[in-house]
This record gives structure tokens, sequence and C-alpha cells, in this order.
């Protein structure tokens, strides 16, 4: 029995199935694999050796070819129909040509003459039971390896996560959802709007819009490369900036000398054979001006007069090299939007497979805010190559073609009330389909409720909460009214922009004013029972801001021209 | 608006739902149908590109607290979509009519 020890260990795990119709055969052959395997089924003929594997799935076959009923080539041929893989050994007396060439078209494993003496029979089985393990071996190793892979994957994916929040808390915005003093002659109200559309989950496009007590300074970097090399460069300028800027923000900046500062610092950071394009741009207030440094970057377009003015940018990318740069200071009289973006815009393969660039200029001048641009670049590119982001910035205090003030009580009934006069003088805006003057009015109502239950009537959002909770809120308003004298003031005009007209409704206050938390922009916990007005007014329209004090909010939605002047109100 | 109670698990609201009067009357007639015995609810909404926020706080707390199951059909995809945007369309239970 010395060949038994050639055996793998492993046979102890598989069941294996013995045919043979010759009972003495039969026994020896059981008593020669005693022990070998962890079960050993035996069947007297074909007929019964199929029915035993289909009832038991043996993991191997043992099976002599003349049998009564069904012979053992014509069993194998079966039971490749059940399992094509499951290995055959053949114990025979009698091999002719024919018959080995169809054991061999039958993938039989092994051949072992009769009668089975131990040593060929046990060689076989070892023979057999070793390419068994090793086919266990490969799939289980496969199996781990894929295992570990969806580990790395899922690991890589939650750090990749991780690490673009941080990505993106280094940009910051001074102006979301904020307007400012824009470059106007005199005073001049304008609004911030950002894409920013990483093409891998970390990229290399960076941004941050800042607030001095004398203007608006904007950064916008495109770092070199792609992915994570070019996304830490991206960090390294945002916070850069940001730091920068956090310790000049108290008092007036000196564009010049902040240009010097930053750029000294960045260059400290960037490799000997790496260039970082940026642009610094800075607004500052009450002046039609704009300074802009720029480095490699495309250049900022403006849109003035129905025109598209191209600044171009003054020096080479950001590197370790060059400590020299040059600024230049543009006269933005009459400007409407000023555009900063990365190259993923403009070099962006349209559909016909020209550069998006050729069709900016264009779709610029006819785009009334971010949305519509967004919405012309998509419709030519579909999905960009590369990162992409947008800094748009707009006027928005054009001369008014129409305009009206409703002064409002702060009462339920007022506001429901003067809801449903807005509601009848928008109708009256033919070109405003009865689509979007439905989601805007949606907007206003909710704009209008929380100016009387946060503004005039000062109940704070967690206090709302618990008395819808209680079910006793609408009971609260309406015995809180008496004592509030405090009105309501909704604005309403349209004006002229990029030969479309702009609706703006203004709602404000005389409450303290309060600036709701971030998260109340994006998305709420569902179980909570309020705070999706700020979220659907955020859906329903083309932009809003609040004011400085946080008691006034303006809505802004476009709508094709052609028409301004509000409806006769019915109620009056 | 027009609120139409089918039976007492049902309800039909047609017209745009957007005024306080109609979230106070969908209030009434909801909280009305559950003192009644109802524990699940299903209503159809007929026309509604949105719902208010009032309207929506009132089915969140009638869900989240007083556990009554509810069912939207709505026939607006506007307003499905909304439902999605904040993340209410499964706990409203909603989908195209």
């Amino acid at each position: 029995m010395a060949a038994l020890e050639g055996i793998s260990p492993f046979a102890r795990e598989l069941s294996a199935l013995c045919v043979e119709d010759d009972a003495v055969s039969r026994r020896a052959m059981a008593a020669q694999l005693k022990g070998v395997f962890k079960e050993l089924i035996l069947a007297p003929d074909g007929r019964e050796g199929l029915a035993a594997f289909r009832d038991r799935r043996p993991q191997l076959v043992l099976t002599d070819n003349r049998m009564p009923f069904m012979s053992g080539i014509e069993m194998t041929a079966a039971i490749r129909r059940i399992d094509p893989r499951v290995p055959v050994i053949f114990i025979t007396s009698a091999m002719d040509t024919a018959l080995l060439v169809e054991a061999l078209s039958l993938g039989i494993a092994a051949f072992v003459p009769k009668p089975a003496g131990p040593d060929n029979l046990h060689r076989a089985v070892a023979t057999v039971v070793a390419m068994l393990e090793n086919d266990h071996l490969q799939h289980k190793t496969l199996e781990q390896e894929l295992t570990l892979l969806q580990f790395r994957d899922k690991y890589h994916e939650y750090q990749q996560g991780l690490a673009f929040r941080k990505e993106l808390s280094l940009f910051e915005n001074d102006f979301r959802h904020r307007s400012f003093q824009g470059p106007a002659a005199r005073r001049g109200e304008w609004i911030a709007q950002v894409e920013y559309q990483p093409h891998d989950v970390m990229c290399g496009d960076s941004y941050s819009l800042r607030r001095f007590e004398n203007g608006l300074l904007v950064l916008i970097a495109d770092a070199m490369g792609k992915g994570l090399a070019a996304s830490l460069t991206s960090s390294i300028s945002a916070h850069a900036f940001n730091n920068s800027a956090d310790l000049c923000v108290r008092g007036p900046l000196r564009f010049q000398d902040f240009v010097q500062q930053y750029t000294d610092l960045m260059r400290k950071r960037l490799l000997e054979d790496e260039v970082l394009p940026m642009t610094l741009a800075w607004l500052p207030t009450g002046s039609a001006t704009l300074y802009t440094a720029g480095f490699g970057m495309p250049p900022l377009l403006v849109s003035a007069g129905g025109k598209v003015r191209k600044l171009r940018c003054e020096n080479p990318p950001l590197s370790q090299y060059d400590g020299s740069f040059r600024t230049t200071i543009h006269e933005l009289g009459g400007a409407r939007s000023i555009l900063l973006y990365t190259d993923g815009l403009n070099e962006a393969v349209t559909a016909d497979g020209s550069l998006y660039r050729d069709h900016l200029d264009p779709d610029f001048l006819a785009s009334a805010g971010l949305g519509q641009l967004l919405g012309a670049f998509r419709a030519r590119v579909g999905a960009p190559g590369d990162d992409v982001t947008l800094l748009l910035l707009s006027r928005v205090d054009g001369i008014p073609l129409r305009h009206e003030t409703l002064m409002v009580e702060s009462r339920l009934e007022a506001v429901e009330q003067a809801c449903q006069t807005l509601e009848h003088r928008l109708e009256g805006l033919a070109t405003l389909e009865s689509g979007p003057r439905g989601e805007f009015i949606m907007a206003l109502r909710e704009a209008a409720l929380n100016a009387y239950e946060h503004g005039s009537l000062e109940i704070s959002s967690a206090r709302k909460h618990d008395l819808l909770e209680e079910g006793t809120y609408y009971q609260h308003l309406l015995e809180l009214e008496p004592s509030v004298t405090r009105r309501i003031r909704i604005d309403l005009s349209v004006q002229a922009f990029a030969g479309q007209r702009l609706l703006k409704a203004a709602v404000t206050d005389e409450g303290p004013g309060f600036h709701p938390p971030g998260y109340l922009f994006q998305g709420t916990d569902s179980m909570l029972l309020s705070g999706r007005g700020l979220q659907m007014v955020r859906k329903y329209t083309d932009a809003f801001y609040l004011n400085e004090k946080g008691n006034a909010i303006t809505l802004i939605r476009f709508y094709p021209g052609g028409s301004d002047a509000f409806g006769a109100n019915e109620l009056e | 608006m027009h609120l139409a109670r089918t039976n007492s698990s049902e309800l039909t609201i047609t017209g745009n739902i957007k005024t306080t009067a109609d979230y106070l009357e969908i209030r009434k007639l909801v909280t009305g149908m559950v003192e009644a015995g109802a524990q699940s609810l299903t209503l159809t909404i007929n026309e509604s590109m949105s719902m208010p926020s009032s309207v929506i706080g009132f089915f969140v707390k009638l869900i989240n607290r007083d556990k009554i199951r509810v069912t939207m059909l709505i026939q607006d995809k506007r307003l499905l979509e909304l439902l999605d945007e904040l993340s209410l369309a499964e706990m409203f239970g909603a989908r195209q009519a």
C-alpha cells in the first residue's frame, strides 16, 4: 500500500463514485480505496452509476466499461452533459482503438488496466486527486484575490470620498447665495454662480471667492495633469489662497501685494517640472474696473453691450523659475457678466468634432445665468472628458422695465392674499410659460412664508419643528399675529438680460435677520418636519441670494423676452 | 385644489396644491381619516406639480410619528422628481399614477 501515501490528503475532502458490475472486483476496489475518500459510492452498472452521479454529485468517477444496461463510455457521455469537468478514471481490460478515441474525446482523465492492481489504481487516483487539488487551489486563490480587490475597491472608494470632501472644504465661497457690490461706476449688485465638475473623484481644478472690505477676490486654478497628483496641487493652491486671504481679509486688499505673496508661496510648492495655470481676479467695490493676474489660463470673457470681450492672461503658467508677473486693469463699464473657467470647458470636444471654444462666445452671450450656459455646453458636448470649473459673475441690478412693491401685513391670510396677487401679476407675462411661472410662484410662496414665520414672528426652525410635532403650529402663529406690527415687503421687477427677461422678486422682512445653515440649501434630514422651503427655492429659481443682514431674499428666474407687463390684479 | 375622499383610506387631490388653505384642508381631512381608524392612506395626486413644505412636513409627521403607511400615486413627473430630490419618494411611497 505504499502508493496510497502518494495520494494527497485532499482526497479526504472528496467523494468518489466507483461503478463496476462484477461484485468481486467492486469489493476489491472498495477495499483498495478504503480511507482514501470522504465517501466512496458504489454502483453495479452504468445506469445506476449515472443515477448515483445525479443524486450525489461526486467529485471523481472510477468506472468499468463493459457493464449491463449502460456501458462505462455511455455513462461517461451522459455524465459529461451534467458536468463536463468531473474527472473519470477508466478501468478496463479491453481497449481497442475506437474505444480509446471515444474515451479520449470524452476527456477521460486516466486509464487503469484490468485487473486493477493497487499500485496502478492508486497511481491513477493520486494523479487525478492532484489535478483536482490544483484546480481547487487556483479557484480559492482567485476567490481570495477577488475578495481582496473588492475590499481594496471599497476602501479606496471610501478614502476617495473622504479626500474629496476634504478637497471641497478647501474651496471657499463667501458669495454663496449672497450678492455683492461688483464693478460698476457707482453701485452694482452682482451675484456669483459656481459650477465644479471633477472628472475624477480627485481633480486638479480649484477655486475660491473671498470677500474683502474693499472688494471681491477670485482664484481659479487648473493644476497640471489629472487625478490624485493634480488634486494635491489644487488643494495646496486653494489652501494657500485662503490662508493668504484670511491674513488680510479684515483690511483693504492691495491686489499687487496679494499676488506677489501668493505666487511666492506657491512657487515654493511646485516641483521642478510642474506648472500651475491659474487666474487671480480682483473686483474692487464701487469701481468699474477689474484687476487680473492670469497665469497660462484661457481668457476671461466679459459680456458688455451685446458683445464678448476676451481678457487674455498676462503670464505663462506659474512655475518655480520666474518670480516676475504682470497684472492688468480692465475697464468694465457696462459689463453684464464675467466668466472665468478652466480649459475643460473650451477644450471640450463637441458632438460634431469641433472644440467648444468655437461655440463658447455666442453661448455665453446668449445665456442668462449659469444654468443656461451649462445647458448649452452639455447640449454640444455631453459628458466632458476633463475637469470643468466655471465661475460666472452676473450683474442683476439692471434698470427695471417694470417694478412693483407690495407691503404685506404679517398675517397668514395677508401673506396668502399677496401671493395670489403676485400670481395674477405674473400671469400677465405672456412669454413666461405656465410651468416656470408656477415654479416661481411656489418659490415665492416659500420665501414669503419664511419671512412671515422666521422674520416677522421670529420663530426659530427648532421651535417650528417642536410646534409642528405637537400639532399646534398654526394655532401658535395666529396667537402671535396680533402682537406683531412688522410688515413684509415684496418687490417684483422685470429687467432686460441677454436678450431675455430677468424676473426678480425680493422678499424683505423687518425681523432681526438670520443666515440659514448651509445644509438647508442642499438637503435636510428626511425626518425633519420643516426646513425644505429653501431647497424648493433653490430648485425653482435660476438663482437666489440673501442680503448681508439675512432679512431679505431675492429670487431670480429668466424667461424669453417679449413680455414685461404685469397682469391686472383681479383682487383689486 | 379639490379634495375627494374615495373611501376610508383613499383620497384624490385634483388641482395644484399651493396655498396655506390647501395645506389646512388636506391636514383636516387626513387627520379625520386617521382618527377614524385609517392605518394606511393612498393619495392620488392629479395635476399638482409641487407640494408646499408645510404639506411635506405634515406627511413626514404622519408617517414617522403616527406610523401611518402612505402611498402617493402621482400624475405629474415634476412632483415625483421633487420628492425624489428631497429624499422623500420612498418615505411617501410615491410612484407614477
